[in-house]
């Protein structure tokens, strides 16, 4: 009896230190467990948004030079003579950097003038989205991106002269 | 009644009925006349080639960093601040709006309002380190607009400072434009 009632309290014991235990450790892994946590993320809405745009441009004046060069070809071992084309390549760039405290969109747009001059112009990368300068290092390079034009090569359907004439022109239009 | 009596009648009527389509086609003529000459001239959406000699009358100098930003030879730099909400008043024929050609611009600014291919105003010369927050509107204009609101854009032109030549880079930026009595 004696026996009984020993090995009924041990019982009795065992099962009270299990149960303080688990919940023990259900208090241990609740918490700091990143299973049992919740991001909160909020977004940081401006209440006044504010719009600074720095636009910077290359020299967007081309001359076509059809004067030609010798020019050493390494593959064939002798000399070949290219035209030497346009000045900079027939290449310019437009740099779109936003220093708002809101994203903008940019899009970087070339109409061609109205002339028969023949002169086919290109432009690339020129659609992007500028995220928000706010909390941002200053001359972070996402704050920026850039728009490439170009111009083909071929001579166009002009007499020679030293008077510009316009091509075409560029708009860098910006929308929050 | 006799033969030439009738005919003559017949005559004199063709000849009212004549006198008097004569009459309102003349009478049509003038009106138009009238209307196209009270229409006043539409303003031309081109920009000036080169930059308006004298600077803008409303504009306020501001201060800011003097440091130009760097340029390229023959390329460009602006720095630009502005909003994209537009007031104009009726009562009073002001727009009321925000733009700023901070200090570290490398050139002048020309900027026009534009709605529905209508130019709205068109500022004068906008130096680096000036703003500018209203303009004055012509009766021409203030006569199109009626209470509401319309999409509207502002045009920014680039000119060198030294030549006034026109920069081949121009910027629009599409603004909302609320327009009350």
């Amino acid at each position: 009896m004696k026996t009984m009632k020993m090995a009924a309290l041990a019982v009795w014991l065992w099962s009270l230190i299990l149960a303080l235990s688990i919940g023990v450790q259900a208090n241990v892994v609740s918490i700091g467990d990143a299973s049992n946590t919740k991001d909160v993320i909020g977004v940081c809405v401006p209440s006044t948004p504010e719009y600074h745009v720095i636009i910077e441009w290359t020299d967007m004046s081309f001359c076509y030079d059809t004067g030609k060069t010798m020019v050493w070809d390494a593959d064939n071992n002798r000399y070949v003579e290219q035209v030497n084309g346009w000045n900079h390549d027939g290449v310019a760039t437009v740099r779109v950097t936003n220093g708002s405290n809101v994203a903008i969109t940019v899009d970087v747009i070339y109409t061609s003038a109205q002339n028969n001059l023949g002169v086919v112009g290109t432009l690339t990368n020129g659609s992007f989205v500028l995220p928000s300068a706010a909390g941002m290092p200053d001359n972070a390079p996402e704050l920026s991106a850039t728009a490439t034009f170009s111009v083909a090569d071929q001579i166009p359907n002009v007499s020679l002269t030293n008077e510009p004439i316009p091509i075409g022109t560029i708009t860098v239009q910006i929308t929050s | 009644m006799s033969q030439e009596t009738k005919e003559s009648n017949q005559k004199k009527n063709y000849l009212l009925i004549i006198l008097i389509l004569f009459l309102i086609t003349i009478i049509a003529l003038g009106v138009t006349i009238v209307m196209l000459l009270l229409g006043g001239k539409k303003q031309s959406l081109l920009p000036p080639d080169y930059a308006p000699v004298e600077t803008e009358e409303n504009m306020d100098s501001v201060d800011g960093d003097e440091t130009k930003l760097p340029q390229s030879e023959g390329g460009g730099a602006v720095g630009l601040t502005f909003s994209y909400e537009v007031n104009i008043d009726l009562s009073n024929g002001q727009a009321t709006f925000y733009v700023k050609n901070p200090m570290k611009s490398n050139q002048d600014m020309v900027v026009q309002l534009v709605i529905k291919d209508v130019l709205v105003f068109q500022t004068g010369r906008l130096t680096p380190g000036h703003e500018l927050s209203k303009m004055d509107l012509s009766d021409d204009v203030l006569n199109r607009l009626a209470a509401g609101g319309y999409e509207g854009a502002l045009r920014f032109y680039y000119y060198d400072p030294d030549t006034g030549e026109k920069a081949m880079v121009n910027t629009n930026i599409p603004v909302n434009v609320t327009v009350v009595e």
